[in-house]
């Protein structure tokens, strides 16, 4: 039995070997509670009133934990991946909830004056205090999605699977057996599964341009920015898929590797232990990143 | 009793309870320095402790869900990743 749920403008599945109505309701609580406490769109959320702060605030652990999480994945991404950039994702028209047309505008706007980066947020350990600079706004969005799924997946008690949305985690071996076998998406034609690989005590995320995406008069936009030049990532990839050891380390180096290109992003993949790879360019061609138990499909 | 034999019996007895009083007060121990010794720094403390912005007053609890998850029924094992 699979049990869903709606969280973080996603469908939340949760597999579980036994208990599933009740791990599925503790999984709901704590993707609640992460969006509630994460979500830029919301003013009463604790990220909001840190973007809103004009000077040092104190904050509870989890936003305090992943600030500095975030910091070692800024350095171990050498700062392709950086929530430091949300002024430029507002300036690129995300500024609130997506849905498909919602955010299209008849121009672009101008990216931020003033470059923001997570280096210039100071985080103070002892008092669980952080200062932001004014023009730094924070966005933990889709490095938050896998940190839940991994909490959640440590709610399971056994074999089972949290899948938000593509960011997942498996534990163990799939009901009747065997690997779970990981679908991978075509971006150009969601209806054709591209490649599927098989799983066991790992964690799959994907990044792509073709959904969260909008128009600005004749340009595309879409979500993931690159912040170098502070716009959303001009690259020759259409999609990335990462397996990693977790959700949020998988959700990390698939953004990164997208705003990188094929050649740069596959340079950071390969160095990272113990990470595999789909990444799908333009031209449709995939490469493959470390050792991926490819069972079906092109990859 | 003379007058001024009256005043040498006062004078003793005042400088009894002043001696009795100095004695009194040098066995007491010294207070403690007060813990900040530089009087700007009180007022710099203080508002720095107040313009620390604490989450809490204006934060609500972590609410729960706002429904209970549905069953689905899905080929059990596999799970499509794309982006979300």
């Amino acid at each position: 039995v699979i049990r869903v749920f709606r969280a973080m403008s996603t469908d939340v599945a949760v597999t579980a070997e036994r208990d599933e109505a009740a791990i599925a309701a503790q999984v709901a609580d704590r993707f609640a509670a992460a969006e509630h406490r994460f979500s830029r769109f919301r003013p009463d959320s604790e990220l909001s009133a840190l973007n809103r702060a004009r000077g040092p605030m104190r904050v509870s652990a989890p936003p305090f934990d992943a600030l500095a999480r975030a910091r070692l994945h800024v350095v171990r991404t050498g700062g392709v991946f950086d929530p430091g950039v949300s002024a430029a994702l507002i300036a690129a028209g995300y500024q609130r909830s997506f849905a498909p047309g919602a955010l299209d505008r008849p121009a672009a706007a101008p990216p931020p004056a003033r470059r923001g980066h997570l280096h210039e947020v100071l985080l103070d350990p002892a008092s669980r205090t952080v200062l932001r600079p004014r023009h730094v706004q924070l966005d933990l969005g889709g490095m938050i999605k896998g940190a839940t799924v991994d909490e959640a997946a440590t709610l399971l008690p056994g074999a089972g699977a949290i899948d938000a949305g593509g960011d997942a985690v498996v534990r163990g071996p799939a009901p009747g057996g065997g690997d779970w076998l990981i679908e991978i998406e075509d971006p150009l034609d969601p209806a054709r599964t591209l490649a599927t690989i098989g799983l066991r005590d790992a964690a799959v995320a994907t990044s792509a341009a073709n959904r969260r995406c909008w128009r600005l008069g004749a340009v595309d936009a879409h979500h993931l920015i690159d912040p170098r030049t502070q716009r959303p990532a001009t690259t020759d990839l259409l999609q990335v898929t990462v397996v990693a050891a977790t959700a949020e380390l998988a959700e990390v180096l698939a953004k990164a590797a997208f705003v990188l290109g094929t050649r740069a992003g596959r340079a950071l993949l390969a160095g990272q232990p113990g990470v595999g790879a789909v990444l799908v360019g333009r031209d449709r061609g995939t490469t493959m990143v470390g050792a991926l138990g490819v069972r079906e499909g092109t990859a | 009793m003379r007058t001024d034999d009256l005043g040498r019996y006062v004078i003793a007895a005042l400088a009894l309870v002043y001696v009795g009083a100095w004695w009194s007060f040098a066995q007491q121990e010294p207070a403690p320095l007060p813990a900040v010794t530089s009087t700007r720094a009180v007022p710099r403390a203080r508002a720095a402790a107040s313009a620390v912005a604490r989450p809490a007053a204006r934060v609500a609890a972590p609410p729960r869900a706002a429904a209970p998850a549905r069953v689905v029924q899905r080929r059990p094992g596999r799970i499509r990743t794309r982006s979300s």
